[in-house]
């Protein structure tokens, strides 16, 4: 801070200052001029005629009256005059006081504004001539003292974050230990609930709660014997039923349950292997189910035998017609159905199957077959369809196309696997297909 | 080469000050206008005020002249609005010129730039 650019600017802040000041003090004038009118206004009626001493030029003056002491001609501005009594006069130089008044008013705010600027310019000054035992602090720049500074600064923050890197690499450590802890104590629960369930299954309390049904309990009851027990355990092998679905039963462990947690499925087999077993349960049959009740849903697991589990990834057309049988299935189930036609679950088994179809070439024909197989089962047992064609997704709307048989097109896709294909192209080939 | 920078340099710093004065005449010639606008606003809130009858004079020169009531009224009113249009017109002049003379600045400035260049290379040949 230069003392000279500060004096500069006290001398600007003064001169604002003093201006408003001198138009405070024109202002002030006015009003006494006109509060002496004022008075003088209200006096002048009281008699017919004054008599009074009347200028004469610069230096004399003469004896004289005022008479019309009521008729006042005042100047409203501009050159206009106007013709009043004395109270109206009056009245008019009221009204000027009051306007007066406000600007004087404004005046002084700003004189208030402007006086602490001074001031404070002045305590500034002061501080910096040292006067008030005020040190001003200084940091000199040295150029190439900041390069080296830098450099060493550069060379600490390496440091930190190695330092911080490796207190979160112990940290997350121990944080896996945790969460394969979680996972464990995961699978004691289920073995828990499948105790649980099977205790409630004798007592037949799970089937006296669906009142809903018009069959009695003891016909539902009857219909599951003993040994067809339902846990979770079954619905997790049910699922290994549906090849298309996963490439290891042990995979799939998580996949039903978690419809929403796709992500995590594939890390999870990665930290954690589940093997189960489940008793040989006769493959439940969709018409069985729907004499029961209803809705045909005794308990959890028929809810996964009439609707499949749904991954919700995207799928790309190769895949659709693979899947063409599973849509059945799932377009009963009235489950959310995107723009593409395709429900969210089977996408993901597309992108799945996909997926190996691009690592693993061999495995291509077995599960394949094995889809195949899995879809004339589907459909020899008779279930409900809302649609008796093949369903394929996504990319095809014609519905010529739709009626496409299966196999036939698996093999044609499995070729084209890896390559994406616009709509209208898969449509053509389709047609060449067929 | 820095004479003729010089001189370019003289010839504009004089159209920019040209440009100044031109805009500071039209600054003052508004502050007027705006003084007389709030005159004439007064004098017809007064008339306003008044009643039929009282008698309104125009001071022409040394003479007061009787004027109808109604008449001084519409008088002021179209006085009023003429000096708002002026004053409307005042400020678009002021605006262009104002533009203009920051386009002389920065013509100044560079020629500035290069006269000092100049003086530069120069000082560095001898």
């Amino acid at each position: 801070m230069d003392p000279k650019h500060l004096t500069r600017l006290k001398e600007e802040q003064q001169i604002a200052i003093d201006e408003t000041d001198a138009k405070l003090e024109q202002l002030l004038q006015f009003k006494k001029d006109y509060v002496a009118l004022h008075d003088r206004l209200k006096t002048l009626p009281d008699k017919l005629s004054h008599d009074i001493m009347v200028p004469f030029g610069k230096l004399a003056f003469m004896p004289g009256k005022i008479v019309h002491t009521n008729e006042i001609l005042v100047l409203l501005g501009d050159n206009w005059f106007v013709e009043r009594s004395a109270k109206q006069a009056a009245e008019i130089a009221d009204r000027r006081i009051k306007e007066l008044e406000n600007k004087l008013g404004d005046l002084e705010s700003q004189r208030k504004l402007l006086e602490p600027r001074l001031n404070f310019t002045s305590d500034l000054q002061a501080e910096l001539l040292g006067a008030a035992g005020v040190n001003e602090i200084v940091e000199k720049y040295d150029e190439e003292k900041e390069k080296l500074w830098d450099e060493k600064h550069r060379e600490n923050v390496k440091r930190h974050k190695e330092e911080l890197r490796r207190n979160k690499e112990s940290q997350n450590s121990s944080d896996k230990r945790e969460v394969s802890d979680a996972q464990n104590s995961e699978g004691n629960l289920w073995s828990r609930l499948d105790e649980l369930e099977r205790l409630e299954n004798e007592r037949g309390e799970l089937n006296s709660r669906l009142s809903e049904d018009e069959m009695e309990g003891d016909e539902s009851t009857s219909c599951k014997p003993p040994e067809q027990r339902v846990s979770w355990a079954d619905i997790r092998s049910e699922e290994s039923y549906k090849p298309v679905e996963h490439i290891d039963s042990e995979q799939s462990s998580e996949e039903g349950d978690d419809e929403e947690d796709d992500e995590e499925v594939d890390e999870r087999p990665l930290i954690k292997k589940i093997t189960f077993s489940h008793t040989p349960t006769p493959a439940i049959l969709p018409h069985q189910v729907f004499t029961e009740g209803a809705t045909g849903i005794q308990s959890p697991a028929d809810i996964y035998k009439l609707f499949s589990p749904k991954p919700i990834l995207k799928k790309t057309s190769v895949d659709a017609n693979l899947h063409a049988g599973e849509t059945d299935s799932s377009s009963e189930c009235g489950a959310s159905v995107d723009k593409h036609g395709m429900s969210p679950s089977v996408k993901f088994d597309m992108q799945l199957l996909h997926g190996n179809l691009n690592e693993k070439p061999l495995p291509e024909g077995k599960k394949s077959s094995t889809a195949g197989s899995y879809q004339e089962s589907f459909t020899s047992a008779g279930a409900k369809k809302a649609f008796t064609g093949v369903v394929l997704e996504k990319l095809l709307e014609k519905p010529d196309t739709l009626t496409l048989d299966a196999s036939s097109a698996k093999h044609q896709t499995q070729e084209e696997a890896p390559k994406r294909i616009s709509k209208f192209k898969a449509g053509r080939m389709m047609q060449n297909s067929t | 080469m820095a004479d003729g920078v010089q001189k370019r340099l003289q010839s504009e710093l004089d159209k920019f000050q040209t440009v100044q004065k031109d805009v500071a005449k039209h600054i003052g010639l508004r502050q007027q206008l705006e003084g007389q606008l709030s005159e004439n606003t007064l004098v017809k809130e007064e008339l306003d005020r008044l009643d039929e009858g009282a008698g309104v004079y125009k001071m022409v020169g040394p003479t007061l002249i009787k004027q109808d009531l109604t008449e001084a009224k519409q008088n002021v009113q179209k006085r009023i609005d003429y000096i708002k249009g002026e004053l409307k017109r005042h400020e678009n002049v002021i605006k262009e010129l104002e533009k203009k003379a920051d386009a002389h600045r920065e013509t100044l400035n560079k020629l500035q730039h290069q006269f000092q260049q100049a003086q530069v290379k120069a000082a560095v040949k001898s």
